[in-house]
């Protein structure tokens, strides 16, 4: 940005001479500089804006149509009766040029001294919608959009509550991003609200692409492959992780928010198990966990039993096995690597395909590939199962980013296994066991409630009890209230007829 | 240099001292144990138990005693408050030794498990730099991931303890009668094997300053010692009802051989598993003592930990080189075993004397204060 003219000494001056000079000086002769001038009573004035950043409606019955109809003319008198909130008074013109690009219309009497902004943005958003990567059957359906506004009054509307605190904050030196905290100020923990804030007022960066991005920026350990902060597009989640003591960030211009600090095992929870009743959501929870289990194990145990260790096997497994085994050339590793890969390629296509055509990708990768592979000699039947298996579990982690993050460490844990049978996996195991516990989430333990060991969470994280039963917060989040409502009394013990 | 700062978020909590005390005592040797218990007391074997664990019960009361006079240090600052820096650090040398031998007798026996039970052809050197790496990665993250690695594979491995019901509904329970064969010297040299693998508690001379709570560590340490003594008293009693006359002394690893029996309906052979799975019983003692070498290095010369822990760590990956033999597993599994003696049972008896002339000197003090 050129500055050319000196302090406040720009105006007076001719209606044509502003705009040019906007024009020329400060939008590179953009085309899409557009103005209108209006004669009353013999006086002139200019409404300058910028075509496509402006809310047309606003423009014209309110601007424009305003101007037309105020018989007396001059600034203190448009500043009333134009009924816009952003309006301004500016005497040189770079902080003009700054507001048109905002989505302001400059206002100029000819011969005043000064020139009027207001600020009438258009923002193209869509309505809040159903949610697409984490759909819940039962509960609500809404899900986050691009716009803060939305998206903070989603929040705003599900926690009317005078302790939600929003923080604001402005990310990024070429494109400035606003960032707000979301939290509620009587439950969530000080250390945690102040280590946020401390790493977002310290971040440098040019660009925050999108909340997914912001996280990768802020986490604590960057080379770790799993997520260490929850990214969720619903805001009945967000809110509920809020009321938990945990923080939000919000992000504009992204459909996710961000909720912080998060342990290994929030990553298997949806908002459902708590709308379902809590056995079911009990037993679901652990369903996920398990399924965790066994996406990461299933494939490496089949490629560690059938390289080194055959009699762990039982003997009619064994004959069936061998059979289906007999026309594969390949050792254990390679099949079970090719039939991985296979899957993920399936995945990856259906994922990028647009949804009729994915679809089609489905059933010619599932049916197709799969018994022509078998058929072809490629793969044993039972490997088949095995994968099929594996990726099932592997999609039921509610967390798009812990799936994916479960479906990777699955290749090298096969490697392991094919190298050195059970000693490959058990190694394995415990690296990733080591590395849970060495991670943090916003200096919070990762790996709680296993360590640091907190059995009062286990309710809360691995599975779920009647909530008259649990009436404290997780205690791992180190919220300022830990209880949520007084326990209720328990009702006299009476004999079976009384 | 007596006196540990060491900032709040380095502490753990006192509960924990319960399962790394017990995963540090609980190792290989608890595969071979029940045999060689056996082979001393014979049937006897739960009272050469039960006299080991009256003075490991004591010795533990002793070392917390002592802990207790100072607080906040742990051995190395007490014997140099005491004895002058000389002494302390020339006792710190020797435990660091000795704590470094029974890292090696750990990593080098469950070498030999792996490759007498999985993989004969395996090479050691490679099983080593398996079990170093974990170690490495894991004491890098310091005491707390020290700890919490104990805690993830103590749970990790402690349902296998449930799997000795297949046995245990096989059990012939004549093989424990009659009763009170055994004589005295039988019974004391039992209780002295038992006493070879229940060592592993001398962390606590370490371990102590990181102790958030303190007041709690008795109760732990001595929760600690006795679950240790239950777990190690039903395996034996499970093994002496389980093998016929005369089968347990020709078994090398008597609860692994156990573990054959032990099928699921898809898997047909547990004890190959469990030989892999020993992996995550045994590294917990790898970690911890490779915690215990680099801080009390530390302590003693004043370089950097990390430094230390390389060290150590390359050192042992040489050593390892150069003793795979099991004519030097032997020799230093009853290395630790005989040094273990002195340092573990007798050296906190030595030291009683001067906590309790330190207390009544510091009550008088106090007294003379008031």
């Amino acid at each position: 940005m050129k500055r050319r003219f000196k302090k406040s000494c720009y105006f007076p001056c001719k209606l044509e001479q502003l705009e040019q000079d906007l024009k020329n000086q400060y939008f590179q002769a953009s085309p899409d500089l557009a103005s209108k001038i209006i004669h009353h009573d013999g006086k002139r004035c200019i409404v300058v804006f910028i075509d496509y950043l402006v809310d047309k409606d606003h423009l014209y019955d309110q601007v424009v149509g305003e101007i037309q109809h105020t018989p007396s003319w001059d600034h203190e008198t448009f500043k009333d009766t134009i009924p816009i909130t952003g309006s301004k008074q500016h005497t040189e013109l770079n902080p003009i040029g700054d507001e048109l690009l905002e989505g302001a219309a400059c206002v100029y009497i000819e011969g005043e001294k000064d020139c009027l902004t207001f600020l009438i943005p258009r923002v193209e958003k869509r309505e809040p919608d159903r949610a697409e990567t984490e759909s819940l059957i039962f509960g609500p359906k809404v899900s986050f959009t691009e716009s803060m506004d939305t998206n903070l009054n989603l929040v705003h509307k599900r926690m009317d509550t005078s302790s939600l605190k929003v923080e604001k904050f402005v990310i990024g030196n070429t494109v400035p991003t606003e960032v707000r905290i979301v939290y509620l100020e009587d439950i969530a923990n000080g250390d945690n609200v102040k280590e946020l804030r401390d790493r977002l007022s310290v971040l440098n960066v040019d660009d925050v692409l999108d909340a997914s991005t912001l996280t990768q920026y802020i986490e604590d350990n960057s080379y770790s492959i799993f997520p260490q902060f929850i990214t969720t597009e619903l805001p009945d989640r967000f809110c509920y992780s809020l009321k938990e003591g945990r923080l939000g960030v919000l992000v504009d211009k992204s459909a996710s928010g961000v909720v912080t600090p998060a342990s290994f095992f929030s990553f298997f929870q949806t908002t459902e198990d708590n709308y379902t009743r809590w056995n079911m959501g009990a037993f679901t929870r652990l369903l996920r966990i398990i399924a965790m289990f066994i996406s990461i194990t299933l494939t490496p145990t089949y490629v560690a039993a059938l390289t080194y260790h055959y009699e762990i096997i039982p003997d009619a497994l064994l004959v069936s096995l061998g059979h289906s085994r007999t026309r594969v050339p390949f050792p254990p590793l390679l099949e079970a690597l090719i039939l991985e890969f296979l899957i993920e390629l399936i995945r990856e296509a259906g994922a990028r395909l647009p949804t009729k055509v994915g679809q089609t990708m489905g059933i010619v990768g599932g049916i197709v590939i799969g018994q022509a592979v078998v058929q072809a000699g490629f793969t044993s039947n039972i490997l088949i199962i095995i994968v099929a298996l594996s990726a099932l579990a592997s999609f039921t982690t509610p967390s798009y980013l812990m799936g994916s993050a479960i479906r990777i460490i699955r290749f090298p844990l096969m490697i392991f296994a094919g190298l050195w049978g059970f000693v490959g996996l058990v190694f394995s195991f415990a690296f990733i066991a080591i590395h849970l516990v060495k991670q943090r989430s916003l200096n919070r333990p990762y790996f709680v409630p296993v360590y640091p060991f907190q059995p009062r969470d286990l309710d809360n994280s691995i599975f779920r009890i009647p909530f008259l039963h649990s009436n404290k917060r997780a205690y791992s989040n180190k919220p300022k209230k830990i209880q949520r409502f007084p326990k209720p009394k328990k009702p006299k013990k009476s004999d079976i007829d009384e | 240099m007596s006196q540990l700062q060491i900032p709040l978020d380095q502490k753990i909590k006192a509960v924990y001292l319960f399962i790394v005390l017990h995963t540090m005592q609980i190792g290989v040797g608890i595969a071979g144990y029940p045999r060689l218990v056996f082979m001393e007391a014979g049937r006897d074997s739960w009272i050469s138990i039960i006299v080991a664990a009256i003075v490991l019960h004591l010795t533990i009361a002793c070392i917390v005693f002592i802990l207790n006079t100072h607080k906040d240090t742990d051995l190395h600052g007490i014997l140099t408050s005491w004895f002058g820096s000389f002494i302390g650090k020339l006792i710190t040398l020797v435990f660091i030794v000795y704590f470094f031998i029974m890292f090696l007798s750990v990593m080098l026996n469950y070498i030999e498990f792996v490759q007498v039970f999985i993989f004969p052809q395996m090479s050691s050197w490679f099983i080593s730099a398996a079990l170093l790496t974990l170690v490495l990665y894991a004491v890098l993250g310091g005491i707390r991931v020290a700890v919490g690695a104990s805690i993830v594979f103590f749970f990790g491995s402690i349902w296998m303890l449930g799997l000795l019901t297949e046995p245990i509904a096989l059990l012939d329970y004549d093989g424990y009668f009659p009763m009170f064969e055994a004589d005295m010297r039988a019974i004391l040299e039992g209780a002295k094997i038992t006493s070879f693998t229940i060592l592993g508690f001398e962390l606590l001379w370490f371990l102590y300053p990181y102790i958030h709570d303190k007041s709690k560590v008795h109760r732990y340490s001595q929760l600690a010692m006795a679950f240790t003594i239950a777990m190690i008293t039903v395996i034996t009693m499970v093994s002496i009802g389980f093998y016929a006359q005369g089968q347990l002394e020709s078994k090398i690893w008597p609860l692994l051989s156990m573990m054959k029996i032990i099928s699921f309906p898809m898997f047909e052979r547990f004890d190959i598993l469990a030989v892999a799975l020993w992996m995550i019983i045994i590294l917990p003692n790898l970690i911890l003592l490779a915690w215990m070498l680099s801080i009390s290095s530390k302590r003693v010369f004043g370089w950097k930990q990390k430094y230390f822990l390389y060290l150590f760590v390359l050192i042992a990956f040489i050593c390892q080189y150069h003793f795979d033999n099991r004519h030097y597993v032997n020799m230093f599994t009853d290395y630790v075993g005989q040094a273990g003696m002195y340092l573990g049972f007798l050296f906190p008896f030595l030291l009683l004397p001067f906590a309790i002339y330190k207390r009544v000197k510091g009550k008088k003090k106090a007294n003379a204060k008031n």
